[in-house]
Formats: C-alpha cells, structure tokens, sequence
C-alpha cells in the first residue's frame, strides 16, 4: 500500500511539474493559461494532500 | 549585393521651411499605362485644393483633370504637401491641434483614393518621420494604417518576386490563416523595407550593430571562420538589421495590440542572441571542410543556418493561432523577402541556401513536442474536432521524429488534414534525418532551446513571467531561484527532447552546465552582495531571495516589496553578464 501511494503520489507531482512547465510555456508566448490546466493542478494538489494525510 | 534602398530617400522635412522643389513633385507611377482612374480620385483631387488651413491652401499640385497616372501622381504630390504642411506645423504646435490633424487627415484621404499597388513607398518613408512627433494622435494613428494598407501590394509584389514558393502558395498560406488581413497588415507594417520605415539599409545595419555590441564581433568572426564570403556576411547582417527594425516597427504599429506589440520587444531580446547561438552551435557540431572543393558549399550551409534562425520566429504575435502557425510566415513570408533585398539571389547556389534556410525555419516548431501538442489539442477541442482526430493529431506532435513523415511534413490522415485547416493551420513540420539539412535544422531548434540556460530566457522566465501573485497557482514559486530553476532545468531538459545529433546534445550540456556555474560563482553572489548593499547587512532573511514567500495570496505588502526588488536585481544582474537589453528600442528614454 505504501509503495502503491508513493507511486500514485510520484505521477502527481510528475504531472504537477509538467503543468508548472506548461503554464510557463504559454506565458513564453505571451498567452495566458488555458483555465483546465488550473482545475487539473487544483485537483493534483488536493490529490497530493490527501495521499500524505493517508501516509501520516 | 541587391541594393535594398532602390529609391532615395524624401529629405527630411524642416519645419518652418519651404521645401526645395525637388521635392515637391513625386515621380509619377512607372505603369502610367496601366493606372485606372478610380472614380472617386477626381473628386478627392477636388477636395483636397479646397481644403485650407490658416487660410492657405497646400493642394497646389492638384492639376486639371486627365488620364489615371497623372491624376495619381497628382493625388500622390497633394498628400506630399499635406505633409510638409503638418511638418512644418508641428514645429510649433501639439500634435493634436486642428491643424496638424486636418492635414494628416488630408493626405489619408489621398491614400485612400489611390489605386491599389501604387508605390507609395517614399512617401510612406517621408511620413513615417513626421508621424514620430505626432504619434497617437487619432489622425496619426488613421494615416499610419492607411500608409500600410496602400502599401500592402507593393510589398506582396516584392515577396512573390523572390520567393522559389510562387506566388500561388504564398496567396493560399495567408488566405488560409487565421486573420488574412492582420497578416497582410503584419508583413507591411513590419517589413515594408528601409525606404519605407523612414530610413535606410546602412543606418538599420549600424543600429543593429549597436545593439549587438560584442555578440556581433563574435557573429562576424565565426562567419568568417568558416569561410563566408564578406558580401554574403554582409548580407545576413542586412537581413538581421531589417529584423530589428520589423520587430521595432512591430512594438508602435496600430495593426497590432498591445500585448501583440510587446512581443515584438521580447521577440528581438530573443532573436538577437539565437543567431549567434546558432552560429556557436554550427561552429561545435559542423567540423570544417578540409577540401577547398567543400567550402563553399560548408560556407553556404552556415549560411542558410543563420537566416533560418533569425527568421523562425520574426512572424508572430500573442495569439494561440500565431504560436501554431509562426513558422510558415517566418519561413515563406519574411525569409524570401528579406533575402530578395540582401542578396543577388541569381548568384550560385543563392536560390538552394534559400530554400534550405525556408526548410530549416519550417522545421523549428517542433519543439517543445509537449506544448505545442497540448497548445494544438486546445485549439482543436474548441473548434469542434473529433475527439479521435484530436488525439492523432496531438499524438503525432508529441512524437515529431518517430511519426511518417514525406518531405518534412507529418503525415495526417485526411481528417486530421482537415481539422487542423480550420483552425488556419495546414500542416507540422518536422525533421527528417535522412535530409541534408538534417544537422543544420537541430542547429536552429537547439538554438531556440537554449534561451532556458541563457540570461534572457532566465529573465523572461524567472522575472517577467513566474510570480508568486501569478492568477495561476502553478505559475508561482516560492523564491526566484526556483523560478530559475524551472527555466534551466525542467524546461530545458523538455526543449531538448528532439536534439539527437550527439555532438550538439554535448554542446547544449556544456552550456547549460556553463550558465549554471554561472549562476552559482557569479550571478547569485552579485545578487547577494547588491541586496546586501541596497537592505544593509543585517538583513539576514530577504523574502524571495534567501525566505520562501506565501503563494497562497497571502503575502504583504513588505514581501511584496521585497520580490520587486529581488526580482529587478537578479534582472539586472543578468542583463549585464549576458549583454541582454531591457529596452532595446529605447521607448523608455
């Protein structure tokens, strides 16, 4: 269960830091973000939270 | 080498006094034969002799009634002497004065009634210079684009004349954009030639080496190392020169919006040191021919390098269409252009390093896979297409150099085809490795890529776009270094997922590794030290500096304080390590 939680909780933030890149990307062209990449990172977060409240 | 001034200037107008005649009367078109009268010109002709001001009249060309040239070189010699009158009123008066304004109206009436392709081009030249004091007054702004537009099919004309394309390919690439007009307007607004933006070659090339300062002896230097004749070198520079003059003609043109206009600003910051990057790149991962027998050739390779990298991204402003589709305007619309006025393309082997360079300026867009492909899905999505449309099509960018490709194009199915077409987007280059041009194209994408480890990617990234009070959550850090370090880590590291060629992945690594010793040793010291200097030296905790700030929309206005002056410190300090200029127009002087 511990490494099925690490795992799950590695793709997170592996997908956290790829919109992060994103994100900077679309700034780079002088576009703002597109709003889905918000509501997908809100959901990582909250998903990330839970997982280390699982873990504590 | 093509002289690119092909008629002389208009002197410059002194206000005050009366100008020499010489300069009153334009020549008049050369296809007088071919000039139609539009009907409205006589009546405007008409107009114009009545318009006075102050009680004198300035439409003393207006003449007697004939055929279309002359009454065209009439309409052309009223519209100059409603210059000279505003030049000379604007000695003394605001901009905005009845006067000034009536005369500028008077001679956007003449433009307007003038028959499409007339050259107008010394007169464009002649108002741009007086249009420089009366900027943003609304008649200014209304000639200013009606200078443009009338100025449009001369400059179409002069493309379709240089580019191998054919004048076919170039009409369909704009007719199938996003924006026909803007596009058109972007090209005239941007590249009209020296004449026409009120200046000349040699003065754009001195500029240019201005700004250049140090990078530019070394562009010079590694041309000549590889052996580029001196005209030729002299003819990429010419080409360079008129790019810094399209982007800062692209900062103030009414044809673009703000945010538009400001990446003209941060599109030269970027430009102006790509092609020296490419220039280090070919000079790492080309070796030298040892055969006179290849020099030339190797010359002209280094050469069509150069020109498409400083034209891969001269097209483009902040729209998503623009992002997904500035390679083609970079490639078949300011690259023939430019290099029809910079060089003799009659000259042996000029016609193939064209071509070449188009090819490599294609190629470019490629990278990131990641985003152009995730950019791409977004427009797809919100015009409607086939989710299974979408996915091949996003799948296929992701992949640029494992997917079928034919002549250095994706192949899509006929759905994917077409859904890309209406989103103005006709196809994706991408490379092949069996080509020719193969190493040269990652010459040119790598050099793009590079800005992440270079200080004006660093700045852009770290200083003008990450933020801890960004709207979006991701698009925040928590201190300036992590800024930087998502620009030379992540980022770079997703730039360089389509550069294989081995020599120049070595090369990249070097450099990367190089800005981050830099970064280390040098920049983040200095940064130090100045903070220190400006905070006194007990200022132990400096949020965003050595104190992670909240980016939760808490901070103070203490932090906030603090990040502007972390933030325009490191700016600074990177501007001078890496000869970046902040303002490189002078708009702010």
């Amino acid at each position: 269960m511990a490494t099925e939680t690490k795992d799950r909780a590695a793709a997170l933030k592996a997908r956290a830091q790829e919109i992060e890149y994103l994100g900077t990307q679309f700034g780079l062209n002088g576009l703002p973000p597109p709003p889905e990449l918000e509501a997908e990172y809100t959901q990582i977060k909250q998903a990330l939270a839970l997982l280390e409240a699982e873990v504590s | 080498m093509r002289a690119t001034d092909k008629s002389t200037v208009l002197p410059v107008l002194i206000p005050g006094h009366e100008p020499p005649s010489s300069v009153r009367a334009l020549p008049k078109p050369e296809s007088k034969a071919a000039v139609q009268p539009k009907p409205e010109l006589q009546s405007l002709l008409a107009q114009q002799a009545a318009v006075r001001t102050g009680g004198q009249a300035y439409g003393a060309a207006t003449g007697p009634a004939g055929d279309g040239a002359q009454l065209e070189s009439a309409a052309l010699n009223n519209a100059h002497n409603a210059l000279l009158g505003a030049a000379r009123l604007l000695d003394g008066k605001a901009p905005s004065s009845g006067r000034v304004q009536a005369r500028l109206k008077a001679v956007t009436q003449a433009l307007n009634a003038l028959p499409e392709g007339t050259d107008i081009g010394r007169l464009r030249g002649a108002a741009s210079q007086i249009l420089t004091k009366a900027a943003a007054s609304p008649a200014a702004t209304a000639l200013q684009q009606a200078l443009t537009k009338a100025d449009t099919a001369r400059v179409l004309t002069e493309l379709k004349t240089a580019s191998p394309s054919g004048a076919a390919q170039i009409d369909t690439l704009i007719a199938g954009s996003a924006d026909a007009g803007k596009v058109k307007a972007m090209l005239s607004a941007m590249y009209p030639g020296p004449t026409a933006l009120g200046t000349t070659a040699a003065a754009q090339k001195q500029a240019l080496m201005k700004d250049l300062g140090d990078f530019g002896v070394e562009l010079s230097g590694l041309m000549q190392s590889h052996g580029l004749p001196e005209h030729l070198a002299e003819g990429l520079l010419t080409m360079m020169a008129e790019v810094r003059a399209g982007f800062e003609a692209g900062t103030t043109t009414p044809e673009l919006g703000e945010r538009d206009q400001d990446m003209q600003r941060t599109g030269w910051v970027h430009t102006r040191v790509e092609v020296l990057k490419a220039a280090r790149a070919f000079d790492a991962a080309v070796p030298k021919p040892k055969g006179q027998g290849e020099q030339s050739a190797h010359a002209l390779n280094l050469l069509s390098t150069l020109m498409g990298g400083l034209c891969s991204d001269a097209f483009k402003d902040a729209t998503p269409h623009s992002l997904l589709w500035h390679n083609r305007p970079g490639a078949e619309l300011v690259l023939p252009l430019l290099a029809g006025r910079a060089f003799d393309l009659d000259e042996p082997g000029m016609k193939d390093t064209l071509r070449t360079a188009m090819k490599l300026a294609h190629e470019h867009q490629i990278t990131p896979p990641m985003f152009m492909s995730g950019a791409m899905k977004g427009q797809l999505m919100a015009s409607g297409a086939a989710p299974e449309v979408v996915d091949e099509i996003e799948a296929k960018l992701n992949d640029p150099l494992g997917v079928p490709q034919e002549h250095g194009e994706i192949i899509f199915s006929e759905a994917a085809q077409a859904a890309m077409a209406k989103v103005g987007v006709p196809g994706w280059a991408t490379m092949d490795p069996d080509s020719a041009h193969f190493v040269p194209s990652q010459v040119v994408a790598m050099a793009d890529v590079m800005q992440y480890v270079a200080p004006d990617g660093i700045i852009k990234i770290a200083v003008d776009i990450r933020d801890p009070e960004q709207p979006a959550a991701f698009m925040r850090d928590a201190n300036i270094k992590a800024a930087v370090g998502s620009s030379v880590g992540f980022s770079f590291a997703k730039g360089m997922e389509v550069i294989i060629d081995p020599k120049l992945k070595a090369q990249a690594q070097a450099d990367a590794e190089s800005m981050s010793h830099d970064l280390e040793a040098v920049i983040y010291p200095e940064v130090q030290a100045r903070l220190q200097a400006e905070l006194g030296p007990e200022a132990a905790q400096i949020p965003y500096w050595n104190q992670d700030v909240p980016t939760d929309g808490s901070m103070n206005d203490a932090q906030r304080a603090s990040v502007k002056l972390v933030k325009d410190t490191l700016r600074d300090v990177l501007a001078e390590h890496g000869n970046v200029p902040l303002d490189p127009f002078g708009a702010k002087e």
